[in-house]
């Protein structure tokens, strides 16, 4: 009795929240809902919804997009962040400085560091282009985020910066708990640093990937403030996400049903990438 | 053991992930010193030449950024409480309590976990529409309240509570509740330090959720009105980044003081995983 008196407000929450949202989310893409034209009603049209949005070219740019963001996000975080945790795992002072500065971004709300970035990379003002300058770097006339074929990688640099620092930690706190005998050990028997790396702290923070793999990965599906502060999702759509879509086609154009349909298609993409972690993780055992 | 040039290279290339992560923080706040106009002059200053505090006198009256700090702390400081409550009472129901079902509803509950938030948003909104709590700060606290991670993570943290000690205290006849606010909430309590902070963090730095939920201005919070803001004054560099300035320093206080805490937390918490 107790124990359910424990349970029942988080799982009321989670009902009404997650469970109920999601199956009426299922439903609704299923039907043509569209707020402001309430006379249409809200017919069932089957897979209707799922159809428009595969013929849709914004959609497919959409989706390689937050492909993208995914793939080349989680990457990046990850091995900057086990770059990062393996140089800040040592105990001097100016490495204790260091911790704490490179944590800092990743507290930041995207949205402050949307505009920051923007700023620092204004093509005319921005204090980054002229430092870039002076490096003899050309960001070009328009600027990173004016630039199609560069606004992408623009915010995913953003995404980076803000977010690896999340990968570090966790790392730092599994390399933190690996048993000093372990590399003391390795070293007896002859071991390289390499070696050691690869055979002691590699294995050792395996459970740590796929955990921050997954909450990464989910995130990078998400990602919304950057491309909605930075580009509006432009320009020429180049750095659409479905996140941006779904609220573009929901929250501006009262399109209801298709919006539930982006975000059915962004549940199974996610869906689909957590087992494929998890899969992966079993294997490697 | 290692050689000398070793340790300057490592010293070196720590100096310079500092400088990355710190250096446009502190050009954040630089800026939002300078005069206006000021950050756009060519070549672009790094040190105001003449630090002035009008644009935060300015944010903080005419452009009612107190009011959005305000609605911005309630949110955060009232999701966070709401959801470490209900978290510590399940996490620990889940670890230690013995009742049918258990495991069942524990692994439906984390299946729920890959479940992106924006999946629920629209129905969400539709709900909290019917229920009358749009543009209310209670709808913008939604999202963090449905805290399935932090369940697992104060499930683990649990397990390490001694059952003796429960019993123990079962034996000398303390009353349940007795218990999970005497023996259970100071075991965890560096647990719910750790999943405080994330969700503080998360409830503060939110931008799509408010951007939906909040339509009138006066129950925008803090990333919400930025953005707001910079439709009509995206060229004011300086006010801008203050305004950023203004959102960020509450987060950075909240990391500085609990740095220790959460680090802890998290080598406790999740590295079993």
């Amino acid at each position: 009795m107790w124990a359910w008196a424990l349970l029942v407000p988080s799982l009321a929450l989670v009902t009404a929240l997650i469970a109920y949202p999601l199956a009426t989310g299922i439903s609704l893409s299923l039907h043509s809902v569209v707020v402001n034209r309430p006379g249409l009603g809200r017919p069932f049209v089957g897979l209707e919804n799922y159809a428009r949005l595969l013929a849709d070219e914004t959609v497919r740019t959409a989706l390689l997009n937050t492909v993208i963001y995914v793939v080349v996000g989680v990457i990046s975080q990850l091995l900057l962040g086990l770059g990062a945790a393996v140089l800040l795992n040592r105990s001097s002072r100016l490495a204790w400085v260091a911790r704490t500065a490179v944590m800092l971004p990743w507290f930041m709300p995207p949205v402050v560091a949307a505009y920051m970035w923007a700023f620092m990379l204004d093509p005319r003002y921005g204090i980054l282009t002229r430092i870039a300058g002076l490096l003899g770097i050309d960001t070009g006339s328009q600027g990173v985020f004016a630039d199609p074929g560069l606004a992408l990688w623009g915010v995913l640099l953003v995404e980076l910066w803000r977010s690896y620092p999340f990968f570090a930690l966790f790392f730092l706190a599994g390399l933190q708990s690996i048993p000093e005998e372990l590399y003391e050990a390795a070293a007896l028997d002859g071991a390289g640093t390499w070696h050691r790396f690869r055979h002691i702290t590699l294995p050792m923070l395996g459970p740590t990937f796929v955990f921050v793999g997954v909450v990464t990965m989910i995130a990078s599906f998400q990602i919304f403030s950057e491309p909605y502060v930075m580009t509006q999702g432009g320009p020429l759509k180049s750095t659409t996400t479905l996140v941006l879509l779904m609220y573009e086609q929901g929250f501006r154009w009262w399109r209801l049903g298709l919006s539930a349909a982006i975000a059915v298609v962004l549940f199974l993409l996610t869906l689909a990438g957590t087992l494929l972690l998890r899969l992966r993780r079993s294997e490697a055992r | 053991m290692s050689s000398r040039p070793k340790v300057l290279g490592f010293n070196a290339l720590l100096v310079v992930a500092s400088i990355l992560a710190a250096g446009p923080l502190l050009w954040m706040v630089s800026a939002s010193l300078m005069r206006p106009g000021e950050a756009n002059s060519s070549p672009p200053p790094l040190l105001p030449s003449d630090p002035t505090l009008e644009h935060y006198r300015a944010l903080f009256t005419s452009l009612n950024l107190g009011r959005y700090f305000l609605n911005s702390l309630g949110v955060a400081v009232g999701g966070t409480l709401l959801a470490v409550l209900i978290t510590a009472m399940a996490g620990y129901a889940f670890a230690k309590l013995r009742f049918r079902g258990r495991d069942s509803v524990f692994k439906v509950l984390l299946a729920g976990m890959v479940i992106p938030g924006q999946v629920a948003m629209l129905p969400m909104f539709i709900l909290l529409r019917e229920m009358g709590l749009i543009n209310t700060l209670f709808g913008a606290m939604v999202p963090v309240l449905a805290p399935i991670y932090g369940i697992f993570l104060v499930r683990q943290y649990a397990l390490s509570i001694p059952d003796d000690l429960l019993d123990a205290a079962r034996l000398d006849g303390a009353s349940e509740l007795r218990i999970f606010r005497s023996v259970v909430l100071p075991a965890i309590t560096p647990v719910l330090a750790t999943l405080g902070v994330f969700t503080f963090l998360s409830a503060w730095n939110d931008f799509m959720w408010p951007l939906i939920v909040l339509s009138d201005d006066s129950h925008y919070t803090l990333p919400v009105a930025l953005a707001n803001l910079a439709g009509e004054h995206v060229l004011d560099v300086e006010l801008m980044m203050g305004g950023a300035v203004v959102t960020v320093l509450p987060v950075f206080l909240a990391f500085l003081f609990l740095q220790r805490h959460y680090i802890q937390g998290i080598m406790a918490g999740s590295v079993k995983g």
